[in-house]
């Protein structure tokens, strides 16, 4: 039950993310989210005592550390750095955005709930979240509403991961990887990196290579 | 021997970050090269009696019919690009990035290797994720503002594909309840009790995302930029050996499907996939002015007709493993060339480069060779494996053979104007010496794929039977069903 409630409020996240230009507050809601699986994994997964130790070390570290308190601070510092505030002029307008990311949570989970198998709740509102992933990536321009979307694709993919964990923890380990990666593709690409080389964060920038 | 293909890079790249010396970094590259090499016959010829070398150090690692070939490809292409880079590095003056790009080249064929070499999903999917860190690094090497754009698209678009491959490995282990195991052994063994709609999405999931690490159409977008951004030798590997190990991972999952009764609709999706490629790279090679962004899109071309190899099935898939050869061999030559031409004349603009075999014969020659074996004329063995290619699919479907031939037709004309434009025509400059690293390489790619295509070796077509066969394996009547 408990659970439920907060799988609830991870696609209440999902839906006010598709409406906010702050970039601010999509850094926000990000850190929820990654505050929401820590108690998602909590309530499901731990207390079931299904888990070995190490397994729930790697959850709460992932969770807490890495998605809710590092990600979301390192990002924070590259948009001051960048003084990135608001992302510009985004290609579908806030109000059809909020459609499209409400159909997508309804698209998400209503085959699961139809079907006779997963938790619908569980693996809907993980799709529904790579699908918010992808429309993000897809209709805003900044880079960093792209890496944005991207790590909303990858919270969907922890929680799909969540579901699978009491029988293979490995997949956590996985889940946990792909976190590493981004942090290092960030830190990589942007510490200083666009702000030295470009004048402004918009993709529009990014757009010499062509044919 | 596994082991140290897979230890040597992690240690010399350490070496190399704390000294920081142009000629150990160099002596590194060339050395791991040698060791790769060596590995990779002592692993064909099968070492398993002898105790010192056997592989039996991990169950994650181990070779088989199809790894085997992939491994011999990386490192003999992997060989010819540590020898061009020689040269290359001694005249790109890049300071401590000499440092970094022989690390990285190093982890970069070690993770290639790995991903190669092991026998489960999980650590498979990890050592994909590993390569693109490491050749992300190779594609910044020159640090402009066009290189920065090529590594954050390549960086971008391929994190989207392995996160896409990872929800597939989620769906498939939430399908495979029963024996909780990623071992491809396992995965193969249950296959038939899997549920079939859980099965096919999580194929669906990992084909695209393999599909974009091999550079399948829709979603090639970062392949013309990194291939065009990246030094030479690096676009020679990216081209020759990553999009092969993104392969590996496509023709295991096609197992899987077949075996799960599956390969109509894993057929269905590697055909489409395939002809989107062939159709996205006619158009772009005809419009590009980038001679690099020409090759890359060539690479595509190459990725469709393995994937329409792999989709038709019988007959063909011999061919396809030819195919994986001669690709190689000549576009990792071709790449070479071009990044031999792109520092004599300082452009990659198609226009402005002429007379390339006034001012470098050796160069200009390499360049209309290397072109002849990419676009598959004879005595290639390039020009055998899409005769056969095509041949199996015309048994199949002849609306779609004629498809295939008008696409390449229209990708050879493109190709051919612009290679033989550059390669002829006036030249005002002075001729220049080109140095023997920066044409060794090619002309033994060359010979190699040109032996092969006059006469195939017995071990070598056994090699090919062999990983042919491993894919055919456990089914008799799903190959013909495939394509009908």
């Amino acid at each position: 039950m408990t659970s439920a409630v907060l799988i609830m409020l991870f696609a209440m996240t999902l839906i006010y993310t598709s409406v906010v230009s702050r970039i601010e507050a999509y850094i926000k809601m990000i850190s929820a989210q990654g505050f929401l699986l820590f108690l998602i994994a909590i309530t499901d997964i731990i207390s079931d005592g299904q888990l070995r130790s190490t397994g729930t070390m790697i959850i709460a570290v992932e969770t807490l550390g890495l998605k809710t308190l590092l990600i979301p601070w390192y990002m924070m510092r590259v948009i001051r750095e960048n003084e990135i505030t608001r992302e510009g002029e985004p290609y579908v307008p806030h109000f059809a955005s909020l459609i499209v990311v409400t159909l997508i949570c309804v698209i998400g989970i209503l085959p699961f709930a139809l079907m006779d198998g997963p938790p619908p709740l569980f693996f809907g509102a993980a799709f529904a979240a790579v699908g918010t992933g992808f429309f993000i990536i897809i209709s805003r321009k900044s880079l960093i509403s792209h890496v944005n979307g991207y790590i909303i694709i990858e919270n969907g993919i922890f929680l799909l991961s969540l579901g699978v964990a009491k029988d293979m923890p490995f997949i956590v380990s996985m889940g946990v990887s792909l976190d590493i990666f981004l942090g290092i593709f960030l830190a990589g690409v942007f510490v200083k990196r666009i702000k030295g080389t470009f004048d402004k964060d918009h993709i529009d920038s990014l757009t010499d290579l062509k044919d | 021997m596994i082991a140290v293909i897979l230890i040597f890079p992690v240690i010399a790249a350490a070496v190399a970050f704390a000294f920081k010396r142009q000629t150990l970094d160099r002596a590194l590259m060339l050395a791991y090269a040698i060791v790769h090499a060596s590995a990779t016959v002592l692993l064909i010829l099968d070492p398993s009696g002898i105790p010192f070398l056997s592989n039996e150090w991990t169950p994650y690692f181990r070779t088989d019919a199809l790894c085997i070939l992939f491994l011999a490809v990386l490192s003999v292409v992997y060989l010819g690009t540590a020898l061009y880079s020689m040269d290359f590095l001694s005249h790109a003056n890049a300071g401590k990035w000499n440092t970094y790009y022989s690390m990285f080249i190093m982890l970069f064929v070690g993770a290639m290797s790995a991903s190669i070499l092991t026998t489960h999903l999980g650590v498979y999917w990890i050592c994909v994720e590993a390569s693109t860190l490491t050749s992300a690094a190779l594609v910044y090497f020159y640090r402009t503002r066009t290189s920065l754009e090529a590594t954050w698209k390549y960086l971008f678009i391929c994190s989207i594909g392995i996160a896409l491959a990872f929800i597939g490995i989620i769906l498939l282990s939430a399908a495979n309840l029963r024996t909780n195991s990623l071992f491809f052994s396992d995965l193969y063994a249950d296959a038939s009790s899997f549920p079939r709609l859980t099965l096919s999405l999580s194929f669906a999931f990992l084909v695209v995302g393999f599909g974009t690490k091999m550079g399948l159409a829709p979603m090639h977008n970062w392949l013309p930029d990194a291939h065009a951004e990246a030094p030479a030798p690096v676009s020679a590997l990216l081209s020759a050996t990553l999009l092969n190990t993104a392969f590996i991972g496509i023709l295991r999952m096609k197992k899987l499907a077949d075996l799960a009764h599956l390969e109509r609709f894993a057929s269905m999706m590697l055909f489409t996939m395939g002809f989107l490629s062939l159709f996205v790279s006619a158009v772009f090679i005809i419009r590009s002015r980038n001679f690099k962004r020409m090759l890359a899109y060539s690479s595509v071309e190459h990725m469709g007709i393995l994937a329409i190899a792999l989709a038709t099935g019988g007959g063909a898939l011999i061919a396809m493993f030819l195919h994986i050869i001669g690709h190689s061999l000549a576009k990792a030559s071709y790449f070479l060339t071009a990044g031999t031409i792109y520092d004599t004349y300082g452009t990659k603009n198609i226009n402005e480069v002429s007379g390339v075999v006034k001012r470098s014969p050796v160069t200009g020659w390499l360049w209309i060779l290397s072109f002849v074996a990419a676009a598959a004329f004879p005595p290639f063995s390039t020009f055998i494996s899409e005769f056969l290619i095509i041949k199996e699919l015309f048994s199949r479907h002849i609306v779609f053979t004629l498809l295939f031939f008008a696409l390449l037709t229209a990708i050879l004309f493109g190709i051919a104007s612009k290679t033989l434009a550059m390669a002829f025509g006036k030249s005002d400059e002075k001729p220049v010496r080109t140095p023997v690293a920066r044409y060794a390489p090619q002309i033994v790619f060359l010979t190699i794929i040109a032996v092969l295509g006059l006469y195939l070796p017995p071990p070598l077509h056994d090699m090919l039977a062999n990983a042919a066969q491993w894919l055919k394996a456990g089914l008799s009547t799903s190959l013909n069903g495939a394509m009908k």
